[in-house]
Parts: C-alpha cells; structure tokens; sequence
C-alpha cells in the first residue's frame, strides 16, 4: 500500500536525483506523475540545495576558482545592454541613454575600417529585422554551438530596440550606406571577392528562388541577393544562413537570421558568427525565430563554391 | 593572498545587501532573510535599473564562470552556459524574492538548472575533457572565495558538509560540483551504484530540510 508518506518520500527522492542531474527517463516520467499534484517549492528547494552545495564547494576549491575572461565580459555586458534596450522597448520605454549605449557598444564592437553589419532597410524589401539579426549578432556568443534561441524573449525584445535604432539614430549609424552600395563597393574593391550562384532548388516554393553571394574572406564581408523567396513571418520562423567551411569543423558557421518581405529583390548582409577561412558552400535554411545551434532542416538554398 | 581574496570576495558580493543582520548560530542555523530596505542587485534588475545588470555581471560572473567550468570540463560549453545563466538571471529577476533564499542562491540555483541542461543536451563526459587547473594567481584571484556573511544559506550548507562523513561529501562534491554520473561516481569509488545514488540524493534531501528549519523550530528543538 502506497501511504502519503512514502509518496513524498519517493517524490523526495526524484527531486534531489533531478537536482543532481541524475534522473532516468523512467524516473522523469515518474517525476512528472507525482509532482502534478506537488507544491512547485519542493522542486526549487531541492535544486536550490544543490546550487548552494556547488557554491560551498568552490569556495574551497582555489584551484577551480577563475576570474570571467575579459572577452567574455564584454560580450556579457553587450548583451546585458542588448537586453536591457530590449526589455525597454518591449515596454515602451526606450530612452536615449538605450539608444546611446547601443551606438557606443556597437562602436566599441566594430573596428572603423570593419564591415558595416547593420544593413539599413530596404523599402519594400528586406524588413528591418534583416538588419537587426546582426545588431543581436554582437550580444551573440562567437561560439558556432550558440544560436539565437537561448536569449528567448529578450532577443526579439532586442530586435525591436535595435530597429528602434536604426529609425531614431542620427549620424554615422543612420547614414550607413545601402546594402546595395556596400555589396556593389565590395564586388568592385575587393581582389578576393567571389560571387556564387544560389542553385536550382527542390524544395516547394523555393524553385523561383534567384539570386547570388558575393564574399570576401579577406575582409570577411558578403551580402546575399534574394529573389523570389517565399516571405517569413518572424514570429513564426526566420530564415538562417550558414557557411560551410572545410577549414574549422564539421558545423558550419552562423550566418545569422534575416526575414524577407513581400516584394522585390533583397541583400542582406552576411553576419558570419566566426571567421570564414575557406567557404564551400553557402546555404539557407528556415528555422524558429532567433535561429538555431544546429539545423536539422531542409537546405532551401545552397551555393556551392567552384573549384 | 589572503587580503586579496577577502578583497576580491567582498567586490563580488552585491553590495546592497549588505545588512545589519549577522547569520545565524552554528547551532541553529536557518536561512534568514537579511533585515534591510536595500534593494539587492536582482531586485534592482527587476526595477529596471540600468547598472544593475551590469553589476550582475561584476557580482557573480566570477562565480558562474567558476562554477560553469568546474561542472562542464571544457571552456566553450562553459561559455555558452554562462551567457545562458546570465540571460535566464536578467529575465528572472523579478521571481527573486530575498525572504526565501539569498540572492547567492537564487543566482546558484538558475545556474545548476542551465548547467543541466547544457550538460544533458552535450552528454559531457567527465574527465574526458582537459582544463587548465593550475591554480589562479594572485594577480587574477576570482572573486568566488569566501562566503559573505548575508548569505546565511551558504553558511548552513557550508557547516552541513562540513560535519557530512568526507566519503559522502566526496561523493556530493563529484556530483553536484563536478558534474560526473551517479555510475562513474561508483567506477571511480568502487560503490556500488545504488549507494552512490542514495547517498547523494539523501544528502541533498538533508541539506534541504537544514535550509527549511525555521528560526521559530530551530529554537524549539535547540531549547
């Protein structure tokens, strides 16, 4: 006979296996049962428990205690004022201090002589979010494993804030060539620059799909040009760029989201997560809003480089 | 060494909770929450405090970077949990509620849970995986050394483990702050799997109800 009592010792027991990362499937699913008619506190006491043991423990363990790396610092603090915009916006509070602080840290992010990344709309065309992916981009993690998806609410809180930049800034942000004019300067400037064909595509309402990518690894620099692709609805899904590069490892690296509206022809800047050393191929995919880590998705579209 | 890491320990404690409360008696030992109107960091975030999210990061970067790396054995993953913990803290703030917990253990807890997550989604396996463990240097001593006296939580854990059998606070260290499988706890220890899987979820079951006993009920049963 089950008692009271040996349910929530038993329940007990599941809790404090899940705070120790040491659950079963089976045992989740037995969790689950029994925690249905729990208090939630039960659970955050027991994890609660374990955090404060791993607190105890690195405080006596010099050896494991590190300083956060200054690289990460920063890329906390970007994204701690990416998110604080964001936050702002989503409440309607945008000030100018938000506004400044996202110009300052973009300023401090990319060199003078660096790619522009934030493409100004295109009317008609590319929503502004096109732009924003790469705004997001630099509160992301370098690291190719990281997508979009772990910033949950914030991001597109932030991708708001920074569309709110890209309207309101004046200066030098607001003044930011076309992407057009960029993708046109760089096919004329730069002597490694290699423009590649999107494919014929199979998949349905991609067949239509034109257009090419333009890239520089010297400057580590390039713009896609869409036409005819199926417009996205960015709360439901946005369209991810990745690159394949031989020359770092099996995953290709993160070309950040776009959108496309309805209309005509777009560029969207490409907003490579790591440095691209040797680009095979080019491809598009459609994810959930934000991107993924790793995409288990249909290649829509795929650009192979020649030789 | 030691005045650096006192000083280094007291920039990494959110300075407004410091109070005037002192943390409870060895003998006792309860979580109370510390007497003052000062907002804490989280509390603060919450509000919409502009540097407060940036002293989030000053508080307990030292502290999640520490804790991500010791559990995870390997820099990237560790980098990627800490920008998660950061992002679910920021958003979480306004669940902190300083008559529950310390702010210490909410900021523990949101990073044991992503620390799982990430641990559960990479299948690490531990040991497997190279660190650096030479000993920090003065010059860069982490801020994540000493307890502060606020934290009344930590100081209960802190006296549980310490008087806990050094086989069972082992065996709690290699799970909770290490991150190894209940079956590599036992390889590594020749236990059997079952004793190992007892003993930790026993402990951290004993933990818990230490965290629980109330002002009111520890001096009932101290009296």
């Amino acid at each position: 006979m089950v008692t009271e009592h040996s349910m929530r010792g038993r329940l007990a027991e599941l809790l404090a296996a899940e705070a120790a990362a040491d659950l079963s499937a089976t045992e989740r699913e037995e969790l689950e049962r029994l925690l249905a008619p729990a208090p939630a506190a039960d659970r955050e006491q027991l994890m609660r428990a374990a955090g404060l043991a791993q607190v105890v423990f690195i405080h006596g363990d010099a050896r494991a205690a590190r300083p956060l790396p200054g690289a990460l610092r920063e890329r906390l603090r970007r994204q701690g004022d990416a998110w604080q915009a964001g936050r702002n916006a989503a409440a309607g509070t945008t000030t100018v201090a938000d506004l400044d602080v996202a110009r300052r840290r973009r300023e401090e992010v990319r060199p003078a002589t660096a790619t522009p990344s934030v493409a100004a709309p295109t009317p008609g065309a590319a929503t502004p979010s096109a732009g924003t992916a790469s705004a997001i981009g630099n509160a992301r993690s370098s690291n190719p494993r990281r997508g979009l998806a772990g910033l949950g609410w914030y991001a597109a809180a932030a991708v708001l804030a920074a569309a709110l930049v890209l309207r309101v800034l004046p200066g030098p942000v607001g003044a930011a060539p076309d992407p057009a004019d960029r993708r046109a300067a760089l096919l004329q400037a730069a002597p490694d620059v290699v423009r590649i064909a999107w494919g014929p595509s199979t998949e349905a309402g991609f067949a239509s799909a034109d257009g090419d990518v333009v890239w520089s690894t010297e400057r580590q620099e390039g713009y896609l040009r869409l036409a005819g692709l199926p417009p996205n609805d960015p709360a439901r899904e946005q369209y991810q760029l990745w690159v394949v590069d031989p020359d770092r490892d099996a995953r290709p690296v993160d070309g950040g989201v776009f959108d496309v509206g309805p209309g005509g022809e777009v560029i969207i800047p490409i907003d490579a997560k790591l440095r691209v050393g040797r680009p095979a191929a080019f491809a598009i995919t459609l994810e959930k809003p934000g991107g993924v880590v790793v995409s288990d998705g249909p290649l829509l579209l795929v650009a192979a480089v020649s030789g | 060494m030691a005045s650096c890491m006192m000083a280094t320990a007291s920039s990494f404690r959110p300075p407004a909770v410091r109070s005037r409360r002192r943390a409870a008696s060895p003998a006792t030992a309860p979580y109370v929450a510390p007497v003052t109107t000062q907002k804490t960091i989280l509390e603060r975030i919450a509000a919409g405090d502009q540097a407060a999210v940036q002293e989030c990061i000053d508080a307990y970067g030292d502290l999640i970077w520490s804790l991500a790396r010791r559990f995870l054995r390997n820099d990237a993953d560790a980098e990627d949990a800490v920008q998660d913990i950061f992002i679910d803290l920021w958003g979480s703030s306004g669940r902190y509620d300083r008559s529950v917990a310390s702010e210490v253990a909410f900021v523990s807890t949101i990073a044991r849970r992503r620390l799982i997550d990430r641990l559960r989604s990479f299948k690490r396996k531990p040991g497997m995986d190279s660190l650096d463990d030479e000993e920090a240097s003065d010059a860069m001593q982490p801020a994540v050394l000493a307890p502060n006296e606020e934290e009344a939580d930590v100081a209960v854990v802190e006296r549980v483990l310490a008087t806990m059998e050094p086989e069972h606070r082992e065996i709690l260290s290699l799970s909770l702050y290490e991150g190894y499988s209940h079956s590599e706890i036992a390889e590594r220890l020749s236990l059997p799997l079952g004793t190992v899987k007892t003993r930790v979820r026993r402990g951290l079951i004993y933990i818990r109800d230490q965290l629980n006993i109330t002002p009111d009920s520890a001096e009932e049963a101290a009296s």
